[in-house]
């Protein structure tokens, strides 16, 4: 049955509520992004290459690589997303946390951790310079052992 | 005549609401039951507050699975139960707040924004209008998009330059394998297409608040946008957000005179 009682018809309660509801999305507009994560928003000019770092770290059995913990695993797999950016001044304070934190209090499985470092050109078509064509120019590897 | 047709009108808002309550609890229910291994994980890390000690985050969280869909059925006579419901689902998501850092959650928040507000609306249901509850809940998913619009073209014209949206496949393309986004978008003219489209759709849906007919035009196209982005720009807003176009389905089905939906939901 439909409730026919004279509800307690507050405009001012509904008003309020749409202006708190507007609060986070300005919020999001002018702070966005919260990270220095290169966010889909932030602009790119016409760039000739691009630079991608991977972190690793290698136990006695191998099949378990970044497998150590749950949590573990996705802190991995965060920070190869992270580092994509060239220019991102925390990729190289980020590397140094990690590899610190790993080489202390890790795991002690751990026995080597390896940073490769790829540099893909992107070069324009001879046929159409509209369309872009990926390279790997080199791949740089650095090691750190863990005793 | 006016009496009837605003009887109506009522009628039809509490039905939308009554409907729009089960089916979106349901599908947040599946949501987090779909992903219950990863919240636990990182809320059971990241949460150092009294939650932890005291109740233990994982059963938070499942209680919160159990409590869903029984509050969705409940909620036509206990609106207030919505209240708790976004208490709890805010204890949750707060966890994901305090690892924001981390890109893989970086759509999480957003996500869980409109989930915590469209509950709390619906528990506000006893102090406001029903039209005015839904109002809210439209408001918000429109209000959303168009900021994502307007942080696009924050920054001038130059997001649609193409090399943005190739920048980014690229970066997505190198962890994940996705090789069509990357093969097709590598024609520059077709990124540039492709942002436009994004940008256009998403600050022209201030045009749905004058015109109400575009409602399911507008969420049609979203949905088919989410899933886009979902599947092959790994964007991920699909899980949580777009359960809120429910309630654009949830009004078209309360507007139909026969309609099976609504007669099994009357004998409940």
């Amino acid at each position: 049955m439909l409730d026919l009682k004279n509800r307690f018809k507050n405009d001012k309660l509904f008003i309020a509520l749409i202006l708190i509801q507007t609060i986070p999305v300005i919020f999001e507009i002018n702070e966005w992004p919260l990270t220095n994560y290169p966010m889909f928003s932030i602009v790119r000019k016409p760039f000739n290459q691009i630079q991608r770092l991977e972190l690793f770290a290698e136990t006695d059995s191998k099949s378990k690589d970044l497998k150590i913990s749950p949590f573990n695993v996705k802190s991995f797999y965060a920070l190869q997303r992270y580092i994509n950016d060239v220019n991102n001044p925390r990729v190289n304070e980020m590397i140094n946390e990690k590899i610190e934190y790993l080489k202390g209090i890790g795991d002690k499985s751990i026995k080597k951790i390896s940073l490769n470092k790829k540099i893909f050109n992107v070069i324009p078509s001879l046929q159409n310079p509209n369309v872009l064509n990926l390279e790997i120019e080199h791949i740089h590897v650095k090691n750190y052992i863990i005793e | 005549m006016s009496k009837i047709t605003s009887l109506n009108k009522l009628y039809k808002d509490k039905k939308t609401l009554d409907l729009f309550a089960i089916i979106y609890s349901i599908a947040i229910c599946c949501e987090l039951i779909r992903v219950r291994s990863y919240y636990i994980f990182t809320g059971e890390y990241y949460l150092t507050s009294v939650l932890k000690g005291t109740f233990g985050y994982s059963y938070l969280y499942c209680s919160l699975i159990a409590i869903l869909p029984i509050s969705g059925f409940l909620y036509r006579k206990h609106s207030h139960i919505f209240l708790y419901v976004s208490l709890m689902f805010f204890c949750v998501f707060k966890v994901i707040i305090n690892s924001k850092l981390y890109p893989e959650n970086i759509f999480q928040p957003y996500n869980h924004d409109i989930v915590f507000w469209i509950f709390l609306t619906l528990g506000l249901r006893q102090f406001i209008e029903d039209a005015k509850v839904i109002s809210l809940i439209k408001f918000y998913i429109l209000f959303s998009y168009f900021a994502g619009g307007v942080i696009k073209i924050k920054s001038g014209w130059d997001w649609m330059n193409g090399w943005t949206l190739y920048y980014y496949i690229i970066d997505r393309s190198v962890i994940y394998d996705i090789p069509f986004a990357l093969g097709f978008f590598k024609n520059l003219l077709y990124a540039k297409i492709a942002s436009w489209i994004a940008v256009v759709s998403e600050l022209s849906v201030v045009f749905v608040l004058f015109k109400k007919s575009l409602n399911f035009y507008f969420s049609l196209f979203f949905i088919i946008f989410q899933i886009f982005c979902h599947f092959i720009l790994e964007i991920h807003f699909l899980p949580f957000f777009i359960w809120a176009n429910l309630i654009y389905l949830a009004s078209f089905v309360a507007r139909q005179k026969q309609s099976v939906v609504i007669s099994i939901l009357n004998k409940l």
